[in-house]
């Protein structure tokens, strides 16, 4: 029985018809009867001491329950990997938006008009604008109690300093290899800390029970870290925990990691029996919340003559804001990543996250390789100049191949991507090789094309788990629950296809639960890291091959047959050499039935599991180690028009091409990718925040903050490699985040190569490519 | 989420409003209701609000049609009506540079002009034009409201000077104006969807004079006769002349005043090349 495969379709997404019609409920949609609203007043100042709240006129407004400060949980500290964050600021704030107070109120409406009642006197201290001047002799501490804060192993935060962690990478000899180069170059490059600007703002809805457990209800793509979160930070033991995740509008990284879960838990605890619900406004998800980090960086590149790279030193400097979150862990994965994908033998790195007074920062899709990318990208550039070479040349000739050593000293193992034909793809698309990379237009204009390559690796636990429980329903259908949160990508129809393909069925007889509940749901790390469709896949795949066990040993009974024999497909259970005997699935699922009423079996409930195999931590003085799972290689490239009267900037084309093993839905692939060079486009020409002199933020709004828009969109060409990850369900490996990660790089190659200066800051907007290209040339 | 409770009042005359505003304290007309909804949202009105009166009933706050040798355009009518009835090119042209499809639907004239941000670049046309608005302004004690119809330039310095509680009804723009050959510029930050950096409007008139106008350059749009007539006059040789006039420009997180200089010497010489 030959069926085609569902692998390399593209159905219609399950949740389109409740997303384009505003039926899917999010989590802002499940407010129950009796909930109490929270309001959070945000400071307006980026670093200062609160000298006095005085919270007595709003407590007294009509319809507000209570009024809480930092001083009401005087010893709680939260975090995912560094414990450095109060819920409410307590002594000093460390960054505009910083929440300082709370007001809990029948209703939103009297619970914000409860905030302008509350008076708080604040001294303000000189703020830190940025990492260098965070790591200058003199600079104010801003944790001087980090010694105590608990965390992972991984993270070695510096007490005394503005340092939260530094993660050292020692590969070879660099000095050496700089002492015997034929060229080295150096460049600074930086950027400043953004927002993820996901469409749905954060929220949270917290219940304590009479019976002392803590009931959650969260937009977040990690409901198992949250509950872990929360029983660190509350001391509560994680059974009296549930924590539910409806699909969520968007993450980005920016629902992994601390959010307002302690918070409202904290305010629950003080409302026993009553749900307390709190909502971002977008102003408050911008500052309030964290957003992504900026990186000052300094690479410098040892190569010969002929472009093969020798060495690089490598120092990257996260801009972390107040608080780490899952900073610390992006300049680790930065590390990790801190060559891009070339092969270079000698390495030496230090990757810091430092604290300065700007709003905190977390995950971000590319998880620091967006960050390192745009940093290795330009120094690649700078060393095609210096050598007169082809920028692609240069990159063809070192990119990383199986069997080199990636910085952790870990060997790229048989399941290495097709970089060189990926490289290729993208310059076939750019016409690179037959027509100028810099035209001038007729109407004066200039297009310029610029290509860059990308690698990333998920940067995770080395426990990194996923389970899967497939069970069935009277008419022989299937249903799969995992941990894995819908967050837009379309992981829940990815897993449908892999399990419609193994139980070799119709995809309308499988459908994913699209609801994660704690108590309910097999345990996942955190939708993240692009890793839903290969380790939630590979759990899938598991439980897939544990229920068709138990069918085969149902149905051999009444088939009288040995389970071996026996094949499923098509909604059938039958003797492989003879199909026509068979039962449908339906009677077997749930027990099989004899005519007599006697019965066997019992409901069949598939089991899956998977955990990462040996993953290691890095050694912290050198870097050895294999954190890595699996490689994802690509290649990008751009074509832009700049106006050089103005430096009006319009990007024409990008193109993409990655190596991701398998493409199991087309439509969505391409969406992804499509999505995320998007965002790239976003994060290197228009988002970043601006502050003013005393780190406030200038533009934390969407009226000042610019993300890119339907319209603005260049002409996007995306292409596939499929060179199997033979561990992957069917092949497949991560492909969510990776579209952004060398979009900055190929972008700043492009305007550079327009201008004729070498760009070194985003975001580029029209102003800064004017003034850069006024600039003496160099 | 406004978290006040406000009085709505909906009258279907212009008398009938501008007695609503006698009657509540703190009142103001809304049309679009675009600013006052995003400020009462951040908190930061210009004053509490507590009572809005929608004009958007009243028949000649609405109205679009040509009456003598002017056409007249109703200041609740929104920025996607105006453009759809083609009466004015430059017009529409700056109409449609004003944030996107969707917000146009509710924007209106009479709030672009009115309003607290300082962009109004809805005025650009009008002034250019050299339009006339018609009032209704509350009585002194117990009179009867009072309108009047004045030229807009008389009225129009920085922002419409309008006595407390004076309603903006109308406008009225010569039938000859959408005659001439006439230039819009606008440049943004980043993204077209922006408070403009700088925005230029411009006319060549019956004699052949160049009428000049522009926003975002400064906090409150400008026009003036020394400008015109040193445009007209001299051409491009006027730009030095002309930025001294326009003084210092603004320098805010969007853009240095040293780059809008810069767009706005481009912008005025692409207008004059256009237009010559």
């Amino acid at each position: 029985m030959t069926r085609p495969s569902h692998l390399g379709t593209s159905p219609v997404r399950t949740d389109a018809p409740a997303k384009v019609t505003g039926t899917l409920r999010y989590t802002d949609d499940l407010v129950r009867p009796g909930t109490l609203h929270a309001a959070i007043l945000a400071s307006p100042h980026a670093h200062a001491q609160i000298q006095s709240i005085h919270t007595a006129a709003a407590a007294a407004a009509p319809g507000v329950r209570a009024v809480f400060t930092g001083a009401d949980w005087p010893g709680i500290l939260i975090g995912l990997y560094l414990g450095d964050k109060p819920p409410l600021a307590r002594g000093n704030v460390r960054h505009h938006g910083e929440p300082v107070a709370v007001v809990v109120a029948d209703d939103e409406a009297a619970a914000r008009h409860a905030l302008p009642l509350l008076h708080v006197a604040y001294a303000p201290l000189p703020a830190l604008g940025s990492p260098r001047e965070a790591l200058a002799p003199g600079a104010p501490v801003l944790h001087p109690g980090m010694n105590a804060y608990a965390r992972i192993p991984d993270i070695l935060p510096e007490p005394g300093t503005n340092i939260a962690n530094r993660t050292r990478i020692r590969k070879g000899d660099t000095e050496q290899a700089f002492a015997g180069a034929d060229a080295v170059v150096e460049g600074e490059f930086s950027f400043p800390p953004g927002d993820h600007v996901a469409l749905e703002p954060r929220v949270v809805i917290a219940e304590y029970g009479p019976d002392g457990r803590l009931e959650i209800d969260s937009s977040t793509q990690s409901p198992f870290e949250v509950r872990n979160l929360l029983a660190r930070a509350l001391g509560l033991p994680e059974r009296r925990i549930t924590v539910r995740a409806a699909p969520i509008g968007g993450g980005f990284g920016g629902k992994a990691g601390i959010m307002n879960e302690p918070l409202a838990a904290l305010l629950a605890m003080r409302f026993p029996g009553r749900p307390v619900r709190l909502a971002n406004t977008r102003e408050a998800d911008m500052l309030s919340s964290p957003g992504r980090p900026g990186l000052q960086a300094r690479v410098r590149l040892a190569a010969r003559a002929d472009g093969t790279l020798l060495g690089a030193e490598i120092e990257f400097l996260f801009d972390s804001g107040g608080y780490a979150d899952y900073a610390v862990n992006v300049s680790r994965a930065a590390a990790i990543s801190c060559t891009g994908p070339y092969n270079i033998p000698n390495v030496h790195a230090d990757s810091l996250c430092v604290y300065t007074n700007h709003p905190f920062a977390t995950a971000f899709r590319g998880f620091g390789h967006i960050e390192l990318s745009y940093a290795t990208e330009r120094a690649m550039d700078l060393l095609a100049d210096r050598l007169r070479m082809d920028p692609a040349d240069l990159r063809a000739k070192n990119l990383i191949r199986q069997g080199d050593l990636t910085p952790t000293g870990a060997p790229m193992d048989d399941n290495t991507g097709d970089l060189p034909a990926c490289l290729a793809k993208v310059r076939e698309r750019l016409r690179w090789d037959s027509a100028p990379h810099r035209r001038v237009m007729p109407d004066g204009t200039i297009r310029a094309k610029g290509i860059s390559c990308f690698w990333k690796a998920p940067a995770i636990p080395t426990f990194t788990d996923a389970g899967a429980v497939l069970f069935f329903a009277e008419d022989g259908s299937a249903t799969l629950s995992t941990g894995v949160i819908e967050i837009g990508q379309g992981a829940h129809d990815g897993l449908r296809m892999l399990i419609a393909e193994a139980l070799k069925t119709d995809l309308d007889r499988v459908r994913v639960t699209r609801r994660v509940d704690t108590d309910l749901s097999p345990h996942d790390w955190a939708t993240a890291a692009s890793r839903s469709l290969f380790m939630a896949g590979r759990a899938a795949l598991d439980a897939v091959a544990d229920a068709l066990d138990q069918i085969k040993q149902t149905a051999a009974v009444p088939l009288a047959c040995a389970p071996e024999n026996l094949d499923v497909a098509g909604g059938r259970v039958f003797l492989r050499d003879e199909p026509s005997r068979f039962l449908p699935l339906e009677k077997v699922v749930l027990g099989y039935v004899y005519p007599n009423g006697n019965s066997i079996g019992g409901p069949v409930i598939g089991r899956g599991r998977y955990i990462t195999p040996d993953l290691s931590s890095i050694d912290p003085e050198t870097g050895a180690g294999k954190p890595w799972l699996e490689w994802t290689l690509g290649a990008e490239g751009v074509e832009v028009e700049i106006n050089p009267a103005d430096g009006a900037i319009r990007v024409l084309t990008a193109a993409c091409t990655m190596d991701v093993g398998k493409v199991v839905h087309p439509a969505l692939a391409r969406g992804q990718v499509v999505g995320a060079m998007g965002m790239g486009i976003g994060y290197a020409l228009t988002e970043g925040f601006v502050f003013d002199a005393r780190q406030t933020v200038r533009n934390g709004s969407l009226r000042d903050y610019k993300i890119q828009r339907y319209g603005e969109d260049p002409d996007y060409i995306v292409d596939f490699v499929e060179t199997p990850q033979a561990d992957g369900p069917f092949g497949l490996r991560g492909l969510g985040e990776q579209g952004i990660v060398g979009m900055p790089g190929c972008l700043a190659q492009a305007v550079s190569l327009a201008i004729g200066r070498p760009v070194t800051e985003l975001p580029m907007t029209p102003e800064c490519i004017w003034r850069k290209s006024r600039e003496a040339a160099p | 989420m406004i978290a006040a409770d406000i009085v709505y009042l909906r009258p279907e005359t212009a008398e009938e409003a501008v007695a609503a505003w006698t009657r509540h304290d703190g009142a103001r007309y809304l049309a679009g209701g675009t600013e006052i909804t995003t400020a009462a949202r951040r908190g930061a009105a210009a004053h509490d609000l507590r009572a809005v009166i929608d004009i958007k009933r009243i028949p000649e706050a609405s109205i679009h049609e040509i009456c003598g040798d002017c056409f007249r355009l109703g200041a609740a009518l929104n920025l996607s009506d105006i453009i759809d009835g083609e009466a004015f090119p430059l017009l529409n042209a700056v109409l449609r540079g004003i944030a996107d499809h969707t917000v146009r639907n509710r924007l209106s004239l009479g709030g672009n002009l009115a309003g607290l941000l300082p962009y109004r670049e809805a005025v650009l046309p009008l002034l250019l034009a050299d339009a006339s608005v018609l009032t209704l302004a509350p009585g002194k004690g117990e009179a009867p409201p009072v309108r009047s119809e004045r030229r807009l330039r008389d009225v129009f310095d920085k922002r419409l000077l309008l006595a407390p509680g004076e309603l903006v009804l109308s406008f009225c723009i010569p039938l000859d104006a959408p005659e001439w050959p006439w230039s819009h510029r606008r440049k943004t930050r980043t993204s077209a969807v922006d408070y403009p950096l700088v925005t230029t409007a411009a006319v060549r008139d019956a004699d052949h004079r160049i009428r000049f106008a522009l926003a975002g350059a400064h906090p409150f749009p400008f026009r003036s006769d020394a400008v015109d007539a040193a445009l007209s006059e001299q051409g491009p040789d006027a730009l030095p002349a002309v930025l001294e006039t326009l003084g210092p420009l603004r320098d805010d997180s969007r853009a240095s005043a040293d780059y809008r200089a810069h767009l706005l010497r481009t912008m005025i010489r692409a207008a004059l090349e256009e237009l010559a």
